[in-house]
């Protein structure tokens, strides 16, 4: 490139700050128009989440689990346990309050009444031999009312290998209701509303504690939380004006960064509604710190105005153009920066991600309008600030604090001290990196905080019944009664003992435990013949003499009407990413060396399989992930100093923060989930603009005074300064997400926070010590080619016209 | 240039690491065989003072040589369900299960052979006398009975009992399942069943008695309300006979009449195994974790822990007093005096439920 076209690029951008105030009542207008339909649109934005949205829809687990969910259970499961407070359930009021719980869960919407599962349940059934005769009434036909009635049901809960233990506890101690919801009726609010208010509410007390579990019910909470966003939301927008206003120190500088950040939200969330989208609350912490970067920016922008006013001479309209020129280029990359990370999210198969990567990289895009087309505009209507405040500003103990510490980073010993500080960081960061794990590292739900209600339910369900968490396996026979074949039984049988070797498995069931509890109820009630017949006519008639008198739609959970397809439920004990993976080793290792003649099995739905899936995809993900947000970055930076050097140099500060956030999550126990996946490249697009603005403001104070060190130090203490309080300001709003009740958004919110530290850090030590030791021959060569704002004096004298 | 390689270093590290550390995964472990809620067994006998057997689900067969500390996984020579045990002293014993399987040891229950039982039904019962003379019981009225300690196995048929049964309804009832048996000597023995059925034989098992129709009359008139009996056990002129519904039958006249005795128990859960306790009595053990002592009309429900509710399915005690019951749920129960107090033992060594 000639020096001539590297003139002609910076004086375009002079007259494109000139043309914008020149046409600035047009601009004004029809940015204002668009702006108001987009926030039309803003105001029908509606909240919803679906757990649908959640799977990574191209994996195979997902597909089988998509296919059977409907008859054999999904994830949308919930779990009542009503658990007695002294003795047994086996007492009148007790029975009497599972009955009618069980009617009520029921009635829930969406509820698919073929899928619930309770001793009070019509479709809990047990076999009765009478004299000859054989029936399957219900377990409870209704409430009991006598002693004889409660020991009758006690006895066939004893008799039922189906029921103990897994509807009723060994101890007898609490019972369970399980209840599955079909997907795409499911309204989480409702749900968990009319189970406060139906349930819990008229039936947890005195004898009873009744706990609540599953992810329906755990959506329902994240909605309740979601109320406590708005004070989250105000309380960090308070901080950060507050901060504005000590920092700029007129009012100015807090109205300057609304404006952007209002804009830019209006059009992210309009288009938002435009494209049919819903805010979900996992993911509100995003738009948030997309809103951040819209005020970071804008600082940027204020402060360079400040002391280009000075500079200028007191010219308003001088020091709008000449901060406009001047951070052009350093905010065009930043946003490009971030809408390049934000796409890359598209590539991880999962709805939910995939919207926010497309409605929160346009909300990006649109910093840009505010940022690049607005600004001059805004500051040309705006009241010039007052002489004496920008004066303040260059003096004081902020200023004095940054000229020490500037001047020790880039001198001889510092520079070194500097990166050897870096280096021990790295390394000590390295040894908490494999305590990194891919899935949720914690029994309980990672989305809410540990001790929250339904994570204390979630786990006093899991210390009574040994397992609540579902992996189903499918079986597909190949051939009408391929269940009937002891084989597939057997086969399936032996596949529950095997997996229930593993401490992560509470308990199992399939058709085969149905088999045998079938023939021992069919036998007197003899637990001896509580075995699986090895003949197929003897399977098929204790399959008519238990289905016969069922209606289909309630033995539709066991088996198919063909007896083709059927399923082996697993219960487990936490979802761990670890966990999880070594239950689909074990099970895979088990299909492998058991193959069917007459089925196979099919991994794998229910909440483990869905999770084991979503791991699987965000294993292969991660990588991508990591691998697009850096490259993409590389790439921006490769084109905007033209240097290979220069790439690599204002990566570090990166790849440092992806270290130290990466060993917090080991250290701290987060493990990489869909929810988190996003957050390098996110925080890719966030951290590079600290680097962008120290480093293209060196360039052009190296052009005026060709002392490198010098150059870099007085770049520290200009742009370094708005770079230190955007950091200081944003890091510590982003803080309060901290006391969210929801401990995705809270901990999503810690790691952003720090990936902005850590990135600010690198940018304002590492960086300009490695630069200063370096001294790559980028920052000569780009010096050269900004030269030139003193050969505009007739521009100025046109734009002030 | 050293920086240069430095950087581009670190950041192929970092990118790297993440997935790297990430597919890192721990191989699955093979942990020892445990018993899990999840496992069943049918039975457990002393073979002598410290030794216990037990065996249960899919020929699952789990062992202790120190009266319970540790117990140990014995390789079985099948997967057939193993039902009932039975030793003549501390080396020699029979095991018997599902699909016809007898199974022979001669050390205590080390190790065991298969041994051709010459019939596929399920075998209920086992009884030995000495190391020659044993005998089993089972689906479709099977009778075994062996005089060569198992070398070969005779198998007969139990003729259909008529005691209180209509005409119209023999054909239907033409194969009495036996649940439990109990042979005094060589030749003298009881086998019960189905239908209430209480056989009694003084030949070996050439001809039997029908004792239940001592049980009818009165209140019940038709064999088809008498409860199944699972088990039977006859100590010089009295005799129990236990089964569904929680009924006791007894006898004290050597098993000529019949009678039930008002058990007074709970429910109606059913009663699984008669155990003689070597310190004088039985011990009764049943459904919905129930044990009791006593003898012919006298019974005592024991000491349980709380919370057990499973079936318990065998029993027994040592000459020290020390026994141990097995049930559903990997459940297992231990006396240290006669059965009069139970514990939740735990299966250490082969195992934790």
């Amino acid at each position: 490139m000639t020096a001539g076209t590297a003139r002609d690029d910076n004086l375009t951008l002079y007259r494109l700050g000139a043309w914008l105030i020149a046409h600035r009542l047009s601009i004004s207008l029809v940015t204002l128009m668009l702006t108001a339909y987009m926030g039309y649109n803003t105001m029908q934005v509606g909240m919803t989440t679906r757990f649908a949205d959640l799977l990574p829809y191209q994996h195979p687990f997902i597909q089988v689990h998509t296919k059977y969910a409907e008859q054999f259970g999904g994830a949308n499961n919930i779990t009542i346990m009503i658990e007695a407070q002294k003795g047994t359930v086996f007492t009148i009021p007790i029975l009497t309050k599972i009955f009618e719980i069980t009617q009520i869960v029921d009635t829930l919407p969406g509820v698919n009444h073929d899928q619930i599962e309770s001793i009070g349940h019509r479709s809990t059934r047990y076999l009765k031999v009478l004299a000859g005769t054989v029936s399957t009434p219900p377990v409870m036909r209704r409430a009991p009312t006598s002693d004889a009635d409660v020991a009758e049901i006690r006895t066939i809960v004893h008799h039922s290998d189906n029921l103990r233990g897994k509807l009723v506890a060994l101890d007898e101690g609490a019972a369970l209701i399980r209840a599955n919801f079909i997907e795409g009726q499911i309204d989480y609010r409702k749900i968990f509303d009319e189970t406060n208010a139906k349930i819990i509410g008229p039936y947890d007390r005195d004898d009873v504690h009744i706990y609540v579990a599953g992810e329906p019910r755990l959506y329902g909470w994240i909605y309740h939380y979601t109320g406590e966003v708005v004070p989250i939301f105000f309380a960090s927008a308070a901080i950060m004006w507050i901060l504005l206003y000590l920092y700029f120190k007129d009012w100015r500088g807090a109205l300057r960064p609304t404006i952007t950040g209002a804009v830019s939200a209006l059009w992210g969330l309009g288009f938002m509604h435009l494209m049919g989208y819903a805010l979900d609350p996992l993911a509100l912490v995003i738009p948030f710190f997309v809103t951040a970067r819209a005020v970071s920016h804008s600082v940027q922008m204020h402060d360079r105005y400040y002391e280009e006013y000075h500079l200028n001479g007191w010219n308003k309209t001088d020091a709008i153009i000449a901060s406009f020129a001047g951070l052009f280029v350093p905010t065009l990359s930043g946003i490009i920066a971030d809408v390049l990370g934000m796409l890359a999210i598209i590539m991880v198969p999962v709805v939910i991600l995939q919207r926010m990567a497309a409605s929160a990289s346009v909300w990006v895009a649109s910093i840009a309008i505010s940022e690049l087309l607005l600004n001059p505009i805004v500051y040309y209507y705006l009241k010039p600030p007052d002489k004496r405040r920008v004066l303040a500003r260059e003096s004081g103990l902020f200023q004095g604090a940054l000229g020490v510490a500037s001047s020790y980073i880039v001198g001889p010993r510092g520079a070194y001290v500097t990166v050897a500080v870096w280096a021990a960081l790295v390394i000590a960061a390295g040894s908490q990196l494999r305590h990194l794990t891919i899935g949720d590292p914690t029994a309980a739900s990672p989305l809410l905080r540990l001790d929250s209600p339904y994570n204390q339910a979630h786990l006093r369900i899991q210390q009574k019944f040994g397992g609540v968490e579902p992996l189903i396996v499918i079986v597909e026979g190949t051939e009408k009664n391929a269940l009937k074949a002891p084989e597939v039984l057997e086969t399936m049988e032996s596949f529950q003992r095997y997996m229930e070797q593993d401490p992560d498995v509470g308990y199992s069931f399939s058709l085969a435990d149905s088999v045998r509890a079938i023939q021992m109820t069919f036998y007197d009630l003899q637990p001896r013949w509580g075995v699986i017949p090895d003949d197929t006519r003897r399977i098929s008639s204790l399959f008519f003499y238990f289905f016969a008198s069922a209606p289909p739609s309630e033995t539709a959970k066991y088996c198919d009407p063909a007896f083709m397809n059927s399923h082996v439920t697993f219960f487990c004990k936490n979802h761990q990413g670890d966990d999880v993976k070594r239950l689909i080793d074990r099970a895979r290792t088990f299909i492998n060396e058991h193959p069917m003649a007459k089925a196979h099995f099919r991994l794998a739905g229910g909440l483990i399989g869905v999770t084991a899936g979503a791991n699987e995809e965000i294993l292969r993900n991660d990588l991508l992930m990591n691998i697009m947000g850096f490259g993409t970055i590389f790439i921006i930076l490769l084109f905007t100093y033209r240097s290979f050097v220069a790439a690599v140099l204002m990566l570090l500060g990166l790849v440092m923060a992806n270290v130290l956030v990466n060993a917090y999550m080991g250290w701290r126990n987060i493990g990489i989930n869909l929810q988190s996946l996003p957050i390098v490249t996110v925080g890719v697009g966030f951290g590079i603009d600290y680097g962008l603005y120290v480093v293209s403001r060196a360039v052009e104070l190296y052009r005026e005074d060709a002392d490198l060190t010098r150059a870099v130090r007085n770049a520290l203490v200009s742009a370094g300064k708005a770079v230190t309080f955007t950091a200081l300001s944003l890091t510590s709003s982003t803080l309060i997400w901290y006391f969210s009740q929801i401990r995705f958004d809270a901990e999503m919110g810690l790691l952003l926070a720090l990936w902005m530290a850590v990135s600010f850090a690198a940018s304002v030590t590492l960086l300009p010590a490695i630069i200063v030791l370096v001294r790559p021959r980028f920052i000569i060569r780009e010096a050269e080619r900004t030269a030139m704002k003193p050969e505009l004096p007739e521009l100025r004298f046109q734009a002030r016209g | 240039m050293k920086a240069r390689a430095l950087a581009v270093g670190l950041l192929f590290v970092a990118v790297v690491t993440r997935s790297w550390e990430a597919s890192a995964v721990t191989p699955p472990e093979e942990r020892p065989a445990r018993i899990t809620a999840a496992d069943r067994f049918f039975d457990i006998k002393a073979a002598g003072e410290r030794v216990f057997v037990t065996v249960g689900y899919k020929g699952r067969i789990v062992r202790t040589e120190d009266g319970g500390t540790n117990w140990r996984e014995v390789q079985s020579p099948t997967t057939a369900a193993l039902l009932r045990l039975c030793f003549v002293d501390a080396e020699y014993g029979w095991a018997v299960g599902h699909q016809g399987v007898v199974l022979h040891t001669q050390d205590g229950g080390k190790s065991w052979q298969a041994q051709k039982s010459g019939t596929p039904v399920a075998l209920f019962a086992v009884s030995c006398i000495d190391r020659l003379h044993a005998f089993a019981v089972g689906d479709s009225s099977t009778f075994l009975r062996s005089q060569d300690g198992g070398r070969s196995w005779e198998v007969r048929q139990v003729p259909l009992s008529l005691a209180g049964i209509r005409e119209d309804m023999t054909l239907a009832i033409s194969d009495t399942i036996y649940y439990g048996m109990h042979f005094v000597d060589a030749r003298s023995g009881w086998i019960v069943g189905e239908y209430g059925n209480i056989r009694h034989t003084t030949d070996g098992g050439e001809t039997w008695d029908s004792e239940h129709a001592s049980l009818l009359g009165g209140a019940i008139r038709d064999a088809m309300d008498l409860p199944a009996f699972f088990d039977v056990r006859v100590t010089g002129s009295s005799a129990v006979a236990v089964g569904g519904q929680g009924k006791i039958a007894v006898s004290k006249d050597g098993g000529q009449t019949w009678r039930f005795v008002n058990e007074g128990r709970r429910g109606s859960d059913a009663l699984y195994e008669i155990t003689a306790i070597p310190a004088g009595g039985l011990l009764l053990v049943g459904g919905g974790g129930f044990i009791a002592r006593g003898a012919d009309d006298s019974w005592q429900a024991a000491a349980v822990p709380q919370g057990v509710y499973g079936w318990l399915a065998g029993a027994d005690v040592a000459a020290s007093g020390n026994g141990f019951v097995v049930g559903s749920d990997g459940i297992l129960l231990q006396t240290q005096d006669f059965g009069k107090t139970w514990t939740t033992a735990t299966w250490r060594g082969g195992s934790t439920p």
